[in-house]
């Protein structure tokens, strides 16, 4: 018999299932709340766009607005627009009350792999291949900007400067001022760059490594820090609200960096274990230290960084999770997985 | 979460104008009914409109985990990635490189990423070759000389367009590069489509199924032979060859039944690397375990006294006695060989690229192996382009099947030995590899006691 290895015994619940549904035909890309916490949208890999309502489960809208696969979807920090994007080369931009589409970028033959919008809803940043493009509502493009010289791993904007963004690519960040077609600073690392997140004070700006790695730097100085040992390429990273926790996946542990203080040089790392399958998302609740994670073992962990402890599980049959979001207010987490099957979770009950 | 089987991804390569793209379009005529996924460089053309087709720009990453070599396809890693999401998955994918595409980066993206590995398998690599045009790449072109070295598959295309007599010597010339592959030889790239598809060249367990002929070395001499001496007076005769010398070799074959040339052939290749006495005329030869360096140039009958004493003995020759009119001479005759051996020529080889097969009995001390190895790919893995083997490791009861690319491998216990006998395979495919140090190498993680057996 193993022996109880812990004093305290922390009871671990089953997540609450609000609703569970397939809303789309095959694995889902993406997932967007939108900011009054009412609607959610997905987008798949047959170019689906499902658009559910929170609290009840039922369709609001649904079609297929890509040739191909789906990407990308995302409403608009105001809530008015929605934004989808595909394998056609396509970005379609809707308008949130009816769905309809008010217009198209168009990138050619290239995916477009991400979009992000501007804070004040009123411009889109949207990358495929090497090229990067900012437009207006109505389509139009804002301005050029220089190519980049591979394909564009990310694109994010700074949390708390209107106009500055950062992108991703192999050998390095590039930071950009929408205002100007050339970038302004580029952040050298020799090595591919994948996902990249800021923290919410924009003061550190973290990357996940295709060999196992993700790469902080610290702003604006540029001093970087690299922690590396990760079983897999590093996709999954998620800051907590305070700018202090950073969560990244690669692998079947969530690793959480610690950057209060001295910041977490030479310091070990909190884990948790408790996938059975590679980390497949990850993200920090938009309040507080609660932390959900989703695996390739088709499971959901929502995480007390408090506590350091597991707090709910949910476990799906027969499906990988593919990306988790929490509501704007936090009450709710909806996961998402390759079958079709969308799950929001209550996690105020 | 089940486990769905791996989707075979073949990767095409070949020079601008080798017949690749005519090779894909036929492999998607052919295939009614498959689902199949294509990913092509920029300059490709495919008429066939119910396959996916996705463009591909080549972007090179290197990676960061310690392997100098180590690059990777990044752009296949997002759209190989991308494409097994879907529910209605592909069954077959294919990857056409650029004409100058090095192989090296498609292969290790199977090695080094892990959602890649999880869902799709390199099944092989098949190169195509203009006969008529490749002469002037083969000598200028690492690009082209890497694409032969890495091939599972190598279709020698446009046969027509030369003669049988420089197609025998481009076949020849390739097969010493690379003794792995199979090769074809196609007009209009036709050929059958399970030549090319469905190989399982990276497959473990496929890895060397079938008892491969590449796994004899491209031995320092052309011909063995087995002769009985007596006490009788004997000499070596020789007449002017196509060479103004020639290495030999006497070795002692022992009573024994058991001792086989090849057996002995392994010893002679090492001897023939170090220093070789030369000999002129009328000189004797009194060594065993000496390569002698005959002297030819003259004209005439050159003749060499052998002194040894009574014995079995194998001697090796670099070239084929009938060259030189070789005989050994009695007072009474002439000699005849008991059992002979003809090895491949190794003097026509590309000097660069070179395929060196190791089989051999005994098992190998795991530890001494994995040292070795680790080693040797430390130091030489930028060098070593491809490798296989089937192991017989001391103290286990399976075989060991492993193979790798450059730096990167990968291997595992597969089946028991059984009644099979436990031997050792394996071949390195890569550019200056030292044959002598590498079967050296090999042979020194061999259990001692084991070799003493042998021996």
């Amino acid at each position: 018999m193993p022996q109880q290895e812990s004093a305290i015994e922390f009871e671990i619940k089953p997540l609450a299932v609000q609703w569970s549904n397939l809303v789309c035909l095959d694995y889902i890309h993406d997932l967007s709340w939108s900011p009054n916490g009412y609607h959610i949208a997905c987008a798949d890999a047959s170019g689906y766009v499902s658009i559910r309502s929170v609290i009840t489960g039922h369709p609001i809208e649904h079609w297929t607005a890509h040739k191909l696969g789906a990407l990308r979807v995302r409403f608009s920090p105001n809530g008015k627009y929605l934004v989808s994007s595909g394998q056609d080369g396509k970005a379609h931009i809707y308008d949130s009350a009816n769905y309809a589409k008010l217009a198209t970028i168009d990138h050619g033959e290239n995916w477009v792999e991400h979009v992000a919008w501007h804070k004040l809803s009123d411009r889109i940043l949207t990358a495929a291949g090497k090229q990067l493009k900012l437009s207006e509502l109505d389509g139009n493009p804002v301005r050029q900007f220089e190519a980049h010289t591979s394909t564009i791993a990310d694109a994010a904007w700074n949390p708390t400067a209107p106009d500055l963004f950062a992108t991703s690519s192999y050998n390095g960040i590039r930071l950009w001022n929408a205002n100007q077609s050339k970038y302004k600073r580029l952040l050298e690392w020799k090595g591919s760059l994948l996902n990249i997140a800021y923290s919410p004070n924009a003061k550190l700006l973290a990357a996940g490594c295709q060999d196992g790695a993700a790469h902080v730097w610290l702003l604006p100085a540029g001093k970087d820090l690299f922690m590396n040992g990760y079983p897999t390429k590093v996709r999954e990273l998620s800051w907590d609200s305070s700018s202090k926790y950073l969560a990244t996946g690669g692998g079947l542990e969530v690793v959480v960096w610690d950057f209060s203080g001295k910041g977490p040089a030479g310091k070990k790392p909190i884990l948790f274990p408790g996938h059975d399958a590679f980390i497949s998302a990850l993200t920090f609740a938009p309040k507080g230290l609660q932390l959900a994670s989703g695996g390739n073992d088709g499971r959901v962990m929502v995480w007390d960084l408090n506590a350091r402890q597991v707090v709910s599980i949910y476990e799906d049959d027969d499906s990988r999770v593919t990306a988790l979001a929490w509501s704007p207010d936090g009450s709710r987490l909806a996961a998402s997985f390759a079958s079709g099957r969308l799950s929001i979770f209550n996690l105020r009950k | 979460m089940s486990s769905n089987p791996k989707v075979p991804v073949t990767v095409l390569t070949g020079f601008l104008g080798s017949g690749k793209t005519t090779l894909l379009n036929r492999i998607l005529t052919e295939n009614h009914g498959k689902r199949i996924a294509v990913i092509e460089n920029e300059f490709g053309e495919i008429g066939i409109d119910d396959a996916l087709v996705v463009k591909s720009d080549e972007e090179i990453f290197e990676m960061n985990n310690g392997c100098i070599c180590c690059t990777v396809r990044g752009d296949l890693i997002r759209i190989l990635g991308n494409l097994m999401r879907r529910r209605d998955k592909f069954d077959y994918i294919l990857v056409e490189t650029t004409g100058l595409a090095d192989p090296a980066p498609v292969a290790q993206t199977f090695f080094v990423d892990d959602e890649i590995q999880a869902q799709l398998e390199l099944d092989g690599i098949v190169t195509v070759i203009d006969c008529k045009h490749i002469v002037m790449h083969l000598d200028s072109s690492s690009e082209c000389k890497e694409q032969i070295a890495f091939a599972d598959v190598i279709l020698l295309n446009k046969t027509d367009l030369v003669s049988e007599k420089e197609l025998c010597e481009l076949e020849e010339r390739i097969r010493s590069m690379n003794a792995m592959a199979k090769i074809h030889r196609t007009r209009n790239a036709v050929i059958d489509m399970e030549k090319v598809l469905n190989l399982s060249g990276f497959n473990l367990d496929k890895a060397l199924s079938t008892k491969p002929s590449f796994l004899e070395p491209d031995y320092p001499f052309e011909w063995g032979g087995v002769y009985e001496f007596g006490l009788e007076r004997l000499t070596l005769r020789l007449e002017n060859g196509p060479d103004p010398a020639m290495d030999v070799l006497f070795l002692e074959a022992d009573y024994s039944e058991r001792v086989t040339i090849d057996k002995l052939a392994e010893k002679a290749f090492r001897l023939f690397s170090v220093d070789k006495i030369p000999l002129s005329s009328g000189a004797v030869i009194d060594k065993t375990n000496q390569v002698y360096a005959l002297s030819l140039a003259s004209e005439g009958t050159k003749s060499f006294e052998i002194s040894l004493k009574p014995g079995l003995y194998t001697l090796f020759t670099q070239h084929r006695p009938e060259e030189f009119a070789l005989s050994l001479c009695t007072t009474g005759g002439t000699k005849e060989a008991r059992n002979c051996v003809f090895y491949q020529a190794s003097h026509i080889h590309d000097s660069e690229i070179s395929s060196v097969g190791i089989d051999t009995e005994g098992d190998l001390d795991q530890t001494k192996f994995n040292d070795w190895l680790s080693k040797l790919l430390r130091e030489k893995g930028t060098d070593i382009f491809r490798m296989k083997g089937i192991l017989s490791i001391a103290g286990q009861s399976e075989r060991f099947i492993f193979q790798g690319v450059h730096m990167l491998f990968d291997g595992r216990p597969d089946r028991l030995w059984g009644e099979e006998k436990r031997s050792n395979q394996m071949i390195f495919i890569g550019r200056n590899l030292n044959r002598a140090e590498l079967v050296e190498g090999f042979n020194s993680c061999l259990n001692k006691n084991r070799q003493l057996n042998l021996r």
